[in-house]
């Protein structure tokens, strides 16, 4: 792709891109999905662009920072083990149970 | 706002405290106009009833022994789904989280209960919060009080409807992009949006982090601010909450604020009918004594993009956590390896709008489109911000209709990108941090209208007395469905 194309984009996603999200996001989308999405995800796209027409020369990013925040003192407090466990769907006594890696 | 008995709901606490009033009958009173009327309406996914009558027992009981109850003593309160509650099951109305009970209360559960309020159950809501009607619930939608053809407004719905309907006193919602009050101004209750950092959001099962806030939802200003100052202030399990404290409300009236009208509120896009009534209501906070002027906040016309683009971010990220190993839904996986059983568990979890958000999340995040969009996004919310700030040097606080159009039909068939404009009066507050009330205000064909007011950072009480006054004003309306509270 040339650098003048790149600049000139079109606001759409074609079928490979929506496959490569959903390969990304881990989700798994039926072929009837992925074509619909393509669709509303191009249409979204094309109304987030509407955003270049604004001027934001010289504005800084992330002014939303500006509360104190908090870091809590580095200290050892009792965690809830047993009761996180018990939420766990597959289990195998006190182990989690994962899918396979390899 | 009195019940038939003439009680009015912020004077419960102190009426339960001095044996005036009995809690447990209160709160069973409340439980058969749920038995009467939920059916219907669904605004609950699970009711806390055995445990709130003993506890309304019990407060009864100390109240005998003359001891002294806490503020909300008697109050029976609904919570919205994404808010933990210790021994509730929390699904965020989505099927990846059913089953999951969390192994702790949210703050604001935790101070609801040290001040005797007692937790009704967990209301209905759009998928993690992602919607304006409540349809994105994986359980059903609730319906609208007012008229059950349509929709309750979202994404605290459940919330809203049974405020609405006498089928809890007050009740939590979350508000990342209008969620509180959205469905405020649908159901014709009042919903506060606080200010970010002034309501812990520990135990708020996240979406977009950085815009989120926990809020009360009431039928009145008065029991609005009792849960509202119950649960507000500084939290250190919450790296985000502030020090500022909380100011009371005067409650001296609004004779003096300058109020504005936001001009791009009233704009096209917006229906006609529901602009008019707003500006009945302007009317009547001059008479009230406000000064009224117009101001203009040039980005508000953008702002609908940026929320999108960042709120999708966020939940991208937020919400690669639901793996099926931890917790939540976890199919068999036979023989898959992790990515794909990672994939299948996803997939059969989430609905549409959440694997779309999810989806558009990745891509504005992804090398060679995130200087273009995220951070673009990012910019214009810092204009927009600042431009906020040059407003209130002229006003106090600034209004305008809080949601462009009166409810929509349930299962009217709109387009995503047309689903969300209607955002678009409620997104701002959240990207600028600041706070922001409904209030009712009139109806249009016997469909509720809300007015939104926004005040500078922390000044939650000068929306309080905006709230109150035009209560007073109007007077309370119930919905059709029957006498409610």
């Amino acid at each position: 792709m040339s650098r003048k194309s790149r600049t000139r984009k079109t606001y759409s996603v074609d079928l490979r891109q929506v496959e490569r999200l959903a390969d990304l996001s881990r989700l798994s989308l039926g072929p009837e999905e992925a074509e619909r999405l393509r669709g509303e995800l191009s249409s979204i796209l094309e109304y987030f662009a509407t955003l270049e027409k604004v001027d934001v020369s010289g504005v800084a990013e992330g002014a939303d920072a500006s509360l104190e925040g908090g870091l809590r003192e580095d200290v050892v407090r009792p965690s809830m083990p047993a009761e996180i466990l018990e939420g766990v769907p597959q289990r195998k006594g006190r182990y989690v149970r994962a899918p396979r890696v390899f | 706002m009195k019940s038939r008995s003439g009680v009015s709901l912020h004077q419960v606490p102190s009426m339960v405290s001095n044996g005036e009033m009995s809690a447990e009958e209160y709160i069973a009173s409340i439980f058969e106009k749920v038995d009467r009327l939920d059916q219907k309406i669904h605004s609950y996914l699970q009711l806390n009833r055995e445990p709130s009558l003993a506890k309304a027992k019990e407060l009864d009981r100390r109240a005998k022994r003359g001891e002294r109850l806490g503020r909300l003593a008697g109050l029976g309160i609904a919570v919205k789904d994404n808010i933990c509650v210790r021994s509730l099951q929390a699904t965020c109305a989505s099927r990846i989280l059913r089953g999951f009970n969390p192994p702790y209360s949210a703050t604001a559960v935790q101070r609801i209960e040290s001040e005797d309020g007692i937790i009704l159950g967990k209301t209905n809501m759009d998928e993690f919060g992602m919607g304006n009607t409540t349809q994105n619930s994986a359980y059903g939608p609730t319906l609208n009080p007012w008229d059950t053809s349509r929709v309750s407004g979202g994404s605290s719905g459940g919330s809203a409807a049974a405020v609405a309907a006498g089928m809890a006193s007050v009740a939590l919602g979350s508000d990342t992009g209008g969620s509180i009050r959205c469905p405020s101004s649908f159901c014709s209750v009042v919903g506060l949006k606080p200010t970010y950092g002034r309501v812990s959001r520990y135990g708020l099962i996240p979406y977009a982090n950085s815009l989120e806030q926990i809020g009360p939802i009431a039928r009145d200003a008065e029991s609005l601010w009792l849960l509202f100052s119950a649960i507000a202030g500084y939290d250190a399990e919450d790296a985000t909450s502030s020090r500022e404290p909380v100011k009371s409300p005067k409650g001296d009236g609004i004779k003096g604020l300058r109020v504005g009208r936001i001009k791009e509120f009233f704009g096209e896009g917006a229906q006609q009918k529901v602009t008019e009534r707003v500006m009945d209501g302007g009317a009547k906070l001059e008479a009230l004594g406000a000064k009224a002027g117009e101001t203009s906040i040039a980005s508000l016309p953008h702002s609908l993009a940026v929320y999108y683009v960042i709120a999708m971010a966020e939940a991208s990220s937020n919400l690669s956590r639901y793996d099926g190993v931890r917790y939540g839904l976890s199919p068999e996986r036979g023989t898959a390896d992790w990515n794909s059983a990672f994939a299948r568990t996803r997939s059969e979890g989430f609905g549409e709008e959440v694997k779309r958000r999810i989806l558009l999340g990745t891509f504005v995040l992804s090398a060679g489109y995130y200087e273009a969009y995220y951070v673009r996004a990012q910019k214009v919310r810092a204009l927009l911000a600042q431009e906020f700030a040059l407003a209130f040097k002229k006003f106090d606080v600034l209004f305008g209709p809080t949601m462009p159009v009166l409810p929509p039909k349930l299962g009217e068939r709109v387009t995503p990108l047309e689903d969300y404009l209607i955002d678009i009066n409620t997104v701002a507050a959240n990207l600028t941090g600041l706070p922001a009330i409904s209030v009712p205000c009139g109806l249009v064909d016997g469909l509720p209208v809300g007015m939104q007011v926004i005040a500078p950072m922390f000044r939650e009480e000068v929306l309080l007395e905006v709230a109150a006054a035009l209560g007073r004003e109007q007077g309370l309306k119930s919905p059709p469905l029957e006498e409610a509270a």
